[in-house]
């Protein structure tokens, strides 16, 4: 892997020695990874590279064999409630409870994340209103399209402010109008500080959006870097992120 | 099923059937050596009775008509409670409905693969209740009871006629959403239906005739004088079909069958419409509340309210609970009649069933809140601890059964204080045990497989039944008045708890691939 730029900041989110093995197969093999406070980092990789199965340590869902994971500072392994307060999630495929309405989904997760009421209350006004929810607010999730589902399950996972806050997949399934909602909600959220990890086969999101980029394949991280960095690392100047991913995957690149 | 020609009826009931057996939990090799235990006994007492009966020829007289159609009738009210409440389903439970009706496949044939499946299914269970008798039968040289299969088959299939026809007919009347509601409280009803009728002159004060001992036994015999249980009549043919005459066998089963294709092919074009209206329910559905409600502090009442919103809204799965303890019914009224009459036992009784019911009941809405939990992943990457929303969850089912009991602990404290007190503990302590096994017992499964939530943990299973009868005879003895001897059930009851207690996951822990 070829040296990135260094970093003396604070880091969201280091990764070190993460393995994680089903029976015989080893999904997250030995990884290391780090994302920088503030930034969008995108993590690519083929069907079944290992992508969300580390996403999905990092939250707290699967317990690895081995490594460790912090988060903002704190050892997700050790600490997993104080890992999980500033972290929030959202899978491919989002559950809401199809019975309950976008304004009392809001409510039980503030009240999950001990977000105080009035705090939760006001901020679930906004983040509504921003996703132009606000008028479906009394309504119950079950009558829903996937895009408001979606913006209904990412208001969720917004609505206690979490300094890390990290999507599987988020624009799959969505049209472009909700696909860039989407995408302006999470640079505004990077400007204000906040950081960003997110999955993507679109590879022109990862390119348009990502602070840094980093590739897996069959769990381990094979490049890390901005798209720049990515290019020398797979010796392909002025290419797009397509032909360096290819190559990065150890794939044949198309003439 | 690869023989069967694509896309024909069969081809698709095939596919039906492989759906409801991959559907069930998979047996574990406990549960298997139970069932060959089970099935052994079964074939035993079955190869008993038939050796029993092998000469003995069943006479077909009006009364022994009577009472076989009597039995049937039991059997199809029964079935009909598992179609209508199916039947309603179809359109709910969306599975695959939308692939196959955006197939060139016709709808017609769609709903009569389904409503096939869904006779077989429930007749099944009948199916298996008579087969170690029939086949012993069979195998003593009596093959004629082979014909009760076929008697039992075209019930299923006419209950299912009648089921689709009630459900279609509710959605047409009253909209998807109350139809589905309805259907399921009018299901259990139904299923309640034999047993709430035979207990009707118990419970209901029709007058002097109704309490006269004799009055079933007249109005039996005024049945049978208007001649139309005869054996030249069509009510004897139930009895004679499944004794192995043919001709009234294969008219049964025949007219069933053509009474089912009948019904598919004629509401077969406004199933594909039914469907599609059911698919948008909820879309353009108003909303519950139009103000802005207070948002909850912390997680456990986070979670409590949202348990207690959860089962406001699911309206049928709710009705599903409360309907269970419609077989109470009668007994509650007779004993709370009983009380007039200063009965010693009136007083404890009730307060036993009144505990073992809030058993049931908060067993039942544990089971909803704590395994049919929906946002498990979102709860394991919360920073809650799994113990305190348990607890919430807990809480939360406790409300709803202190709603229900009060009334009655009410009505009973006001007769009996001590009786009152004594079914106030019994309430509490029962239905808090039912929400730990609950809890302990965990097996995260859809809510909407509630009717096959006795799927899980034999021992919880067992463990609730148990609490519940010794918790019940707890509240039952402390309401009499050698009370002190209700300590050897309750001291009971707590080392069960104890045993059967199991540390808790937490929800990470639940998770597929943990």
């Amino acid at each position: 892997m070829a040296a990135e730029q260094t970093w003396d900041g604070p880091n969201a989110l280091v990764v070190r020695g993460l393995t994680k093995t089903y029976g015989a197969k080893t999904a997250v093999d030995q990884l290391d990874l780090t994302v920088r406070q503030g930034e969008l980092y995108a993590l690519l990789g083929p069907n079944g590279a290992g992508k969300t199965t580390t996403l999905r340590m990092v939250t707290g869902l699967l317990k690895p064999n081995s490594g460790s994971i912090a988060v903002c500072g704190v050892d997700a392994l050790a600490t997993p409630a104080k890992a999980k307060a500033l972290v929030a999630w959202l899978p491919d495929e989002p559950m809401l409870y199809d019975k309950l309405t976008p304004l009392e989904y809001l409510d039980f997760v503030a009240g999950l994340w001990s977000v105080p009421g009035k705090v939760a209350k006001a901020r679930a006004e906004e983040i509504l209103k921003a996703f132009d929810l606000w008028d479906q607010r009394n309504k119950p999730c079950e009558g829903f399209s996937r895009g408001m589902k979606q913006k209904a399950a990412l208001a969720g996972a917004l609505i206690h402010d979490p300094k890390l806050l990290i999507l599987d997949e988020p624009l799959t399934g969505l049209d472009a109008s909700m696909a860039r909602l989407i995408k302006d909600m999470l640079q505004q959220r990077v400007r204000d500080g906040g950081t960003v990890i997110l999955t993507t086969h679109i590879l022109e999101v990862a390119e348009r959006l990502a602070d840094r980029i980093g590739v897996i394949a069959s769990g381990k991280l094979t490049a890390q870097g901005t798209l720049d960095e990515l290019r020398a690392v797979a010796g392909k100047d002025n290419s797009t992120l397509e032909d360096v991913f290819l190559k990065l995957i150890d794939e044949p690149i198309a003439p | 099923m690869n023989w069967l020609p694509k896309g024909s009826t069969p081809w698709l009931v095939a596919h039906e059937l492989r759906l409801a057996f991959r559907g069930r939990p998979t047996a574990q090799r406990s549960a298997l050596i139970f069932l060959g235990i089970l099935g052994a006994l079964a074939f035993g007492v079955g190869l008993t009775v038939a050796y029993a009966l092998r000469k003995v020829e069943i006479p077909i007289t009006p009364i022994s008509a009577l009472i076989f159609d009597l039995v049937l009738v039991a059997v199809f009210t029964l079935m009909l409670s598992v179609t209508v409440s199916r039947a309603a389903q179809i359109f709910f439970e969306r599975g695959d409905l939308e692939l196959l009706l955006s197939s060139p496949i016709s709808g017609r044939r769609v709903l009569t693969a389904r409503c096939v499946g869904m006779a077989l299914s429930a007749s099944l269970m009948f199916l298996l209740l008579v087969t170690p008798f029939v086949v012993s039968s069979a195998v003593l040289g009596r093959p004629e009871w082979l014909w009760s299969y076929g008697v039992l088959v075209s019930a299923s299939f006419l209950a299912t006629a009648l089921g689709l026809v009630i459900a279609m007919g509710l959605f047409a009347l009253i909209g998807p959403r109350a139809a589905k509601t309805l259907a399921q409280i009018l299901s259990a009803v139904i299923g309640a239906s034999f047993y709430l009728l035979s207990q009707m002159g118990r419970y209901l004060d029709l007058g002097p005739v109704t309490r006269s001992p004799g009055f079933w036994r007249d109005a039996m015999t005024s049945l049978l004088q208007t001649g139309l249980f005869a054996p030249d009549q069509p009510l004897s043919w139930p009895l004679q079909a499944i004794t192995g005459a043919p001709v009234p066998a294969t008219a049964m089963i025949v007219s069933a069958f053509v009474i089912f294709l009948l019904v598919t092919a004629a509401l077969g074009a406004r199933f594909e419409r039914d469907a599609a209206a059911a698919a948008g329910v909820g879309a353009g559905r108003g909303g519950t509340s139009t103000k802005v409600r207070r948002f909850s502090e912390g997680p456990f009442s986070a979670m409590m309210r949202k348990e207690l919103t959860l089962f406001r809204r699911d309206i049928a799965l709710i009705a599903q609970v409360l309907l269970r303890l419609l077989y109470l019914v009668p007994t509650g009224f007779v004993l709370f009649k009983s009380i007039k009459t200063g009965s010693d036992i009136a007083i404890p009784t009730i307060v036993s069933i009144l505990t073992f019911m809030s058993a049931q009941i908060a067993g039942s809405l544990a089971w909803i809140a704590v395994s049919g939990e929906e946002g498990l992943e979102l709860l394991a990457a919360s920073p809650a601890p799994a113990q305190g929303l348990r607890r919430a969850k807990l809480v939360a089912v406790l409300v709803p059964v202190g709603w229900l009991m009060i009334i009655p602990l009410g009505l009973i404290a006001w007769t009996s204080p001590q009786g009152g007190a004594a079914a106030l503990l019994g309430v509490i302590a029962s239905a808090l045990s039912a929400g730990l096994i609950a809890i302990w017992y965990e097996t995260p499964t859809p809510r909407t497989q509630f009717r096959r939530r006795r799927g899980g943990s034999w021992v919880g299973n067992l463990a609730e039944f148990g609490l519940s009868a010794l918790w019940a005879s707890t509240a039952g003895l402390a309401a009499t008045a050698w009370w002190p001897f209700a300590l050897f059930p309750a001291l009971l009851a707590i080392g069960v708890l104890f045993a059967v207690q199991r540390p808790q996951k937490t929800y990470a822990e639940t998770l597929p691939g943990a």
